[in-house]
């Protein structure tokens, strides 16, 4: 017998004398089943290495908000109408996130086929969800990497409506490391009493980023195709035979102390709360229509109107149409009434599907709501020019429901695309046009009177200062209460007391806020003056490099006639050597603002390559990267073309020698070698720039709070040190950029810092639109 | 010819301007004298005067910046008034019309109006640090440039240093008609920015290294190899004491008679080793292609890297004025067209070759 074939019968051996226990251990047999088969001299079969999944995670899972992203996805897959993602100690690396959603779940043979089972081609054969038809959003196989990119640990809890039980997985990534066979790690399953109907719970530990609050936002953001934010009716139902979808919501909490719940981001966060206006509306059991009007942010609070059916008569009563009711969130896009960031991720949901839902008896009726369907006639009034103001579908998120018990009115089409339109169909869908633009009428009233009176506040402003009046008015108010309080001998003591006291508390609430405003308005005019200061300065140095420029060549003249005529003292040699190599790094910095200030004064925008950018400020850097010693590594551009939207050029040059000087003193602090690497990409419609460096890095506590304004590393100027030292380290550098960034609805954050530097940069800018034609 | 002599003129007369004097004077190449600028009149018959002794004139961009005194008019108003006296035998000397500035105007001002580029025989840029001896020593040979044209005018085989019938016969265009007679300014242009500075009949070093498939950094033998073996096929006509060029005809004719092969025909590791054959040098290297590019069958630069280029991986560079026919095509590499390297310079890819350029740029993309 040969070697082999003695390994072979001792292999065969042990493997059947582990067969032949009554608890063979299933782990041993595999192992001893693939050492006979390698032995096998006839055939040969691929292996997998354990390592395979921690390659695969990090090379098809970038970043970890794009991870969290993707498992959103795949409860919206699931037919969830809910995912919850709570996040606990994830300030550090190393905390937990808990994904749960109130989807399908998986059954065994799910989980074990699908979840477990690499490239399944589960999303390929099933590219719609089973029980809402949704296209699906996941990408194929990403989901159980994103786990992997996002922890070291991962336990999936699942149960479905029919299941008795739930079962639970727990995997360590850990144990698939390389060298080891990947069929060979096994992961515990088990079963445990089910928690809930239906739905998976992923808990992920060892979280291996640190989330701000920031990173979470992003995450959310990152979802936005799925995103819905319409308000759910009270009677929403899930439509077990409907099949038609309820609508989908995500909300993303910190978890602290005592299971407290701090909501992060949900679509109160990211829309309700920057809507301009909520519009409500009933017709009532008798046919009367009123709809109401509430707006924060212009200070109107709850008003109620009528509408009849006669447009002449507010009292007319519907004929056709009882129990209605609507509400819809408004949104006017201009950048007075909303942040830009925030204003074009909410258009952009908007324009997918804003608009106005039907429900019936708690069930959502397609395709009212959906995009294109303009049922109401909103976007034809718009395209008729009919009203002025902003009214269109994506203006709106909303939804009307209508109980119709007997199904009277509301009667569906055969072919259940939608209800017969007749005229109780019209009747609801001209309440609800009129009660919207009536709103929106209403509306554009109280901001053109803001308007009007603020412009007249203007012309007496000579006599008083509007913040002055605004004092006086409160001190009046107060002084009124106060005097109705001492002569109180009313009748109805009790009640006028009550509302008393609630007046004086709405007035020291007013007066708190008062309080507030002007502190905010003392840093906003902090922060002006030093804005103004700073833009100054930039014009003096304008003039000053442009005059510079004339003497450069002059210079040089001298200092080559000089080092001829010392060439022979060797000293002297030297120092004008010296000379000449200190005015060329100097004038490489006079040419780079030239350029720059020369280029504002043209105040033409134009789409910018980052190839561009990065390449002219490398060049400039040069001597002083040479000068202090640093590494600055190859930029790095992942993708061709790299066009930003529309910008000013010397933009970039604030904004890349802001990091950079951010960067030398991170690393002066460090006294670190000295390393700066930019890279850029794009990704999901943006471009992006990420500036590294190995300085000290920001704690993540400080992430957020780098773009303050007046957040600086650097100790304050002392009293007797010159202005120009002074203006440095005022921390108003990130604060530009991020405003410059912001202003093209872009975004600057502190991201995770790329592996071998201690902080990365990170821009983005959404990218140059191709013009169709072009 | 003696040391040329050259009036200075700008707008402005402080330390600064006579700097720039200054450097042209300390290489004792060329003589320089500043005049400061003033109204047209008095400077037309200034020069009248003063051509008599002076062999040039170099003139600073914007004449009209400094307005402490009231003149209207720029460098180009100036010399196209000059260039029309001198044609019509007005009392002005034909002489060199030099224009200097500082890179910025050139490109603010000069690089937007071509049609005063044929009045100027030559530029250069007052920036950090002018390369003085580079540019006195183009001055000087500019100036003795003219002198020669207008010995030889009638001959140019005696100008070009050849027998005008071996090329071809565009080159010299409508010079060769013996009959017209053109001011000597014409002959300047069409000589200097026409045969001279772009390749075609004649190339310059590093184009003749690249068609020898020469790296010249790492060829020690390179300067032995010119002097040696390619002596007679240089450039030896008007301008050349300060243009080094050689006759690319020439070159192939050599080469095929050192090593019996057709230069075209071969890469560049099988020139560079005819050519050590041939000539016993060892010390020679053969270029390697740029990044990204694979081909050695060289016979182009770079014009961004200045390295050696095959032109089937190149792309056209973007022309304000295209190329006769007898001129050659210049290119840019993958490398420096795709990563937008140059730019600045005003190398940009042609038009017609961009689509091509987006292609090569998803193959890259996807490998």
């Amino acid at each position: 017998m040969t070697d082999t074939q003695t390994q072979i019968a001792e292999l065969k051996r042990k493997l059947n004398e582990e067969l032949g226990k009554e608890n063979s251990d299933n782990g041993i047999v595999l192992t001893l089943s693939h050492e006979i088969a390698k032995l096998d001299s006839e055939n040969v079969r691929f292996s997998v290495d354990a390592g395979i999944i921690n390659r695969l995670g990090l090379e098809l899972v970038g970043r970890h908000e794009t991870a969290v992203s993707e498992l959103v996805k795949n409860a919206y897959d699931a037919d969830a109408l809910e995912v919850k993602l709570t996040f606990e100690n994830a300030w550090e690396e190393g905390g937990t996130l808990t994904i749960e959603d109130d989807g399908l779940g998986m059954t065994r043979e799910q989980l074990i086929n699908g979840f477990m089972r690499l490239s399944s081609a589960d999303k390929i054969h099933n590219p719609i969800s089973t029980r809402y038809g949704r296209y699906r959003a996941g990408k194929k196989g990403i989901g159980r990497f994103s786990t992997q990119r996002l922890g070291t640990k991962l336990t999936v809890i699942t149960q479905t409506l029919e299941s008795e039980d739930a079962i639970s997985i727990t995997i360590a990534w850990d144990d698939f490391e390389s060298d080891k066979e990947l069929l060979l790690i096994s992961n515990q399953i088990q079963t445990i009493p089910k928690s809930k109907d239906e739905g998976t719970t992923l808990i992920i530990e060892g979280l291996r980023d640190a989330w701000t609050d920031a990173m979470i936002k992003r995450a959310y953001r990152y979802t936005s195709d799925l995103l819905q934010p319409f308000p759910l009716s009270d009677k929403r139902k899930k439509s077990e035979l409907e099949r038609v979808d309820p609508g989908f919501k995500s909300k993303y909490f910190r978890k602290y102390e005592g299971d407290h719940l701090e909501p992060v981001i949900d679509d109160n966060e990211a829309f309700f709360q920057h809507a301009l206006a909520e519009i409500e509306g009933y017709v009532l059991d008798d046919g009367q229509g009123c709809w109401s009007l509430k707006s924060d942010k212009l200070n109107f609070p709850e008003e109620v109107f009528l509408i009849g059916r006669d447009r002449n008569n507010d009292k007319s009563k519907f004929e056709y149409i009882r129990d209605i009711h609507f509400k819809c969130y408004y949104f006017i896009y201009e950048s007075s009434l909303l942040p830009s960031k925030t204003m074009s991720f909410i258009r952009s949901v908007a324009n997918e599907s804003g608009g106005v839902r039907l429900y019936r008896n708690g069930y959502r009726v397609l395709p009212y709501g959906e995009k294109w369907n303009d049922w109401i006639g909103l976007d034809e009034s718009v395209r008729k020019r009919q009203h002025l103001f902003p009214h269109g579908n994506n203006n709106f998120f909303g939804f009307v429901e209508v109980s119709d018990r007997e199904q009277k009115n509301f009667n569906e089409t055969s072919s259940r695309e939608g209800i017969i339109e007749n005229k109780a169909f019209n009747d609801l869908s001209d309440f609800i046009y009129r009660s919207l633009v009536s709103a929106g009428q209403k509306i554009a009233e109280i901001r053109e009177r803001k308007k009007t009176a603020s412009q007249k506040d203007w012309e007496k402003k000579e006599k008083k200062a509007p913040e002055q009046e605004v004092d006086e008015a409160i001190f009046e108010l107060e002084a009124l209460v106060e005097n109705e309080d001492s002569d109180s001998d009313n009748k109805d003591s009790t009640n006028s007391s009550d509302s008393k006291n609630h007046i004086k508390e709405k007035i020291h609430k007013l007066k708190a806020g008062r309080e507030k405003e002007k502190e905010k308005k003392k840093e906003l005019i902090e922060e002006m003056n030093m804005l103004r200061i700073l833009a100054g300065l930039g014009l003096v140095i304008g003039e000053f490099v442009h005059e510079i420029d004339r003497f450069l060549p002059a210079f040089d003249t001298d200092i080559r006639f000089l080092k001829k005529a010392v060439s022979d003292l060797k000293e002297a040699l030297e120092r004008t050597e010296r000379l000449d190599e200190n005015l060329k790094s100097f004038s490489t910095y006079t040419a780079y603002f030239y350029e720059a200030i020369s280029r504002n004064v043209l105040r033409d925008l134009d789409p910018i390559e980052l190839r561009d950018v990065v390449y002219e400020f490398e060049e400039v850097v040069q001597e002083d990267i040479k000068a202090s010693n640093y590494i600055f590594h190859k930029p790095i551009f992942e993708d061709y073309d790299l066009w930003t939207v529309p910008m000013h050029k010397s933009e970039w040059a604030s904004i890349l020698f802001n990091f950079y000087i951010n960067s030398k003193k991170a690393i002066k602090r460090a006294e670190s070698k000295g390393e700066i690497k930019i890279r850029c990409g794009r990704e999901r419609g943006y471009v992006f720039l990420e500036f590294s460096d190995d300085g000290d890095g920001i704690p993540v506590e400080n992430r957020d709070k780098v773009f303050n304004a007046f957040f600086t590393t650097t100790s304050a100027a002392s009293r007797n040190d010159p202005e120009s030292e002074s203006l440095r380290g005022i921390g108003l550098g990130l604060k530009i950029v991020k405003d410059i960034v912001e202003s093209y609805g872009g975004e600057i954050l502190v991201a995770n810092p790329e592996e071998g530097f201690s902080t990365t940069m990170r821009i983005e800018i959404p990218e140059k639109k191709e013009l169709l034609d072009e | 010819m003696n040391k040329a002599s050259y009036i200075y003129i700008d707008d402005f007369a402080d330390k600064s301007v006579m700097a720039i004097k200054d450097g042209l004077r300390d290489t004792e190449i060329i003589n320089v004298d500043f005049f400061q600028v003033s109204e047209f009149k008095n400077m037309i018959s200034e020069f009248e005067g003063q051509l008599k002794i002076y062999d040039g004139i170099i003139l600073d961009l914007r004449l009209d910046g400094n307005s402490d005194i009231d003149v209207k008019f720029t460098a180009s108003g100036l010399a196209q008034e000059l260039r029309n006296r001198s044609a019509a035998n007005e009392g002005i000397k034909d002489v060199p019309i030099i224009l200097c500035s500082t890179d910025k105007k050139i490109r603010e001002y000069y690089n937007r109006d071509h049609t005063s580029h044929d009045l100027f025989d030559y530029r250069f840029v007052k920036d950090v640090s002018p390369n003085w001896e580079k540019i006195a020593s183009k001055l000087q040979s500019i100036a003795n440039g003219y002198e020669e044209l207008k010995k030889y005018k009638g001959s140019l085989n005696e100008i070009l240093g050849r027998d005008i019938k071996s090329i071809d016969s565009r080159v010299m265009g409508k010079f060769i008609d013996t009959e017209s007679e053109f001011p000597i300014h014409e002959y300047s242009q069409h000589f200097l920015k026409e045969v001279i500075r772009k390749p075609g009949p004649l190339i310059q070093e590093k184009l003749f290294a690249a068609r020898l498939g020469i790296d010249i950094e790492n060829s020690k033998d390179w300067s032995t190899l010119l002097q040696k073996f390619f002596s007679d096929e240089k450039y030896k006509g008007v301008f050349s004491d300060a243009w080094k060029r050689w006759w690319m005809d020439l070159i192939q004719e050599k080469f095929k008679s050192l090593t019996g092969k057709r230069l075209a025909s071969l890469n560049a590791e099988q020139r560079v080793q005819s050519l050590k054959d041939a000539t016993k040098l060892t010390k020679l290297v053969p270029a390697k292609p740029i990044e990204k590019a694979v081909s050695t069958n060289y016979w182009t630069l770079c014009e961004y890297f200045k390295k050696p280029l095959d032109p089937l991986e190149g792309f056209k560079i973007h022309y304000t004025k295209e190329p006769k026919p007898w001129q050659d095509q210049m290119y840019l590499s993958f490398e420096a067209a795709s990563e937008r390297r140059g730019l600045k310079d005003g190398l940009k890819v042609n038009n017609q070759e961009i689509d091509r350029l987006d292609l090569m740029k998803a193959q890259f993309k996807k490998s």
